[in-house]
């Protein structure tokens, strides 16, 4: 599980984002004052920095130039200020992403999680395993009973995804903006078409049906047929 | 002022000089005096009058010769003062001052405006990052509480943040020479960024995307803030008239952006204005063609206001009367509407 440190002056942002980011699968710790931040950061050593530009007190470049003296870790700068200048500055200083404020959260998330892949290409990802399946990510394989599939990048994507949030509905604009972020721009239809394919992908495995489940108007859920009866 | 007009001016004087040599005329004919005399003393007076028209004429025609060009050629008339020397007579000492006053009060209310201008300016810049923050907050509050009501509220909010970044770049429009950054830029990265800042917008909207024609690895020059802002405004209007089953050419909008040739072109490359003619242009009859002015500027820095303008007219004289062009000629046609041609021919 990696780790992420926000720091992000507005309280409710923050606390925010922290449940968005504990809600996806990460670590995350936050600051609530401002005076050390380098060093409270360096100190929680965490995997990525998520780093607000305009803080009180203090200036966001100076401390994404101080961090950077100290540490190798991935940073992504947030602000509102939505400016060339900052964007370069904050590059310049040291940041590796640059994501303006407001955002989407699905597209914050997919930043950290490519930023990730990048940063940490020697940790993959532990497989997934929800209902007897199992995503080796690395590999981009899905085994069931000892018998494996590849799958093509977009189920890879698609199931990875549902995988992170098992047993909850998943919208369809959480998966296409997911796919989106990779350069894929599935429109609703060829969305369809690509999750009957990963359910087809998935049946030659053995998997049964009810494992990938449609909601009508919601989004699609993956379903452990065997949570009932234990 | 030519002399024939001076003279036509002294009209009344001249008349009366006239009644008064008559009249002494005749009454150094009733005195006595000899033709000679009379002839002479009246020769005397016409010279002495015609000396003096003569020297003020000249006195008033350098100054108001030096006002008349300045008038005309001044492109900022209220500066006119600044230019003039003050004149010797008395008349031109007046209008020299009046024009100095009236100069001098017309610059001090220009500066104050421009005062005011720039402090609303910097006011609704920062308004606008500090609205980003409790927005940004709504979108995390929306995502962590997953209810009925997130994926349409989200949407709206999406809605909302388009328009304060609209009003951000239309407040920085009018000083385009500070936000300017040109750089090479992939066009393709940039056009892909930009659909995915807008992911939800056109994802709700049930958009497709045709990347057809979208040069994979071109770079051009530009301000890729701009840039994306427009390719923003376009992509808000192609969702806004959107028909049932909307597919978005991005080439298309590329094309509309005045970049026609860009996957012929293997270098970095300053764009062109290509003609546009009738074709790309709505049915102006059945669509309202002109709906949305949004604020935008054409983002090539290549794109001289001229050309631009001109290809523009030629654009808008397909167009039926009903859809009213942009104000030709300023600048300011320049940076309002893009936007809503695009749009239609997108959607």
């Amino acid at each position: 599980m990696f780790s992420i440190f926000v720091v992000e002056d507005d309280r409710k942002v923050r606390d925010e984002l922290v449940t968005l980011l504990r809600n996806n699968g990460y670590a995350a710790t936050a600051t609530e004052e401002f005076t050390q931040v380098p060093e409270a950061v360096i100190a929680s050593a965490p995997d990525l920095l998520l780093l607000d530009l305009s803080l009180p007190m203090l200036d966001g470049q100076l401390v994404c130039q101080e961090i950077r003296r100290h540490s190798q870790l991935p940073i992504i700068v947030v602000t509102s200020r939505d400016n060339s200048m900052d964007e370069l500055l904050a590059l310049e200083r040291g940041a590796d992403d640059f994501i303006a404020k407001p955002y989407d959260p699905p597209i914050l998330l997919a930043h950290i999680a490519s930023l990730l892949r990048r940063s940490y290409s020697d940790r993959p990802e532990p497989a997934q395993v929800f209902a007897g399946v199992s995503l080796d990510a690395a590999r981009s394989e899905a085994s069931f009973e000892g018998r494996t599939t590849s799958l093509t990048k977009n189920e890879l994507r698609i199931l990875s995804l549902l995988m992170r949030h098992k047993g909850e509905i998943v919208s369809r604009y959480d998966i296409q903006a997911e796919l989106w972020l990779s350069d894929e721009f599935v429109d609703d239809n060829t969305l369809t078409v690509n999750v009957n394919r990963l359910r087809a992908t998935l049946a030659g495995i053995g998997v049964g049906d009810s494992f990938l489940q449609t909601r009508r108007g919601q989004g699609y859920l993956l379903h452990d047929p065997h949570e009932g009866q234990a | 002022m030519s002399f024939a007009r001076y003279i036509r001016d002294k009209a009344f004087a001249l008349a009366m000089l006239a009644l008064v040599l008559a009249f002494l005329t005749l009454a150094l004919v009733v005195f006595g005096y000899g033709t000679v005399a009379t002839a002479f003393i009246d020769l005397v007076v016409v010279l002495a009058a015609a000396a003096a028209l003569v020297y003020d004429y000249l006195l008033r025609r350098s100054f108001y010769q030096r006002l008349y060009y300045l008038l005309r050629d001044l492109d900022q008339p209220h500066l006119i003062a600044e230019l003039l020397d003050r004149p010797a007579f008395f008349e031109g000492r007046l209008d020299h001052d009046a024009l100095r006053a009236a100069g001098k009060s017309m610059n001090d209310i220009i500066l104050r405006h421009r005062r005011a201008s720039e402090e609303y300016r910097d006011y609704l810049e920062t308004w606008v990052h500090e609205i980003k923050t409790p927005l940004a907050a709504c979108g995390l509050i929306l995502e962590n509480n997953k209810g009925s009501l997130a994926p349409s509220l989200s949407l709206e909010l999406a809605r909302v943040e388009a328009f304060v970044d609209q009003a951000l770049y239309y407040a920085r429009s009018a000083t385009l020479e500070k936000d300017y950054l040109i750089q090479k830029v992939s066009l393709g990265s940039l056009v892909k960024s930009a659909l995915q800042k807008r992911a939800r917008l056109l994802i709700e909207a049930g958009m497709a995307l045709d990347l057809e024609g979208l040069p994979p690895d071109l770079e051009v020059l530009s301000d890729p803030k701009w840039l994306d802002f427009i390719l923003g405004q376009i992509i808000a209007n192609a969702v806004a008239y959107r028909k049932p089953q909307p597919t978005m050419q991005l080439s298309q909008v590329l094309w509309l952006l005045r970049m026609p040739a860009l996957t012929q072109t293997p270098s970095p490359t300053l764009v062109q204005a290509p003609s546009i003619g009738r074709a790309i242009l709505p049915p102006c009859g059945s669509k309202p063609c002109c709906l949305r002015r949004a604020p935008c500027m054409s983002g090539f820095s290549s794109v001289s206001g001229t050309t631009a303008s001109a290809s523009r007219q030629k654009m808008w004289r397909g167009c039926s009367t009903k859809a009213s062009p942009v104000r030709t000629g300023a600048s300011t046609s320049d940076r309002l509407g893009w936007a809503f041609t695009c749009a239609n021919a997108c959607a």
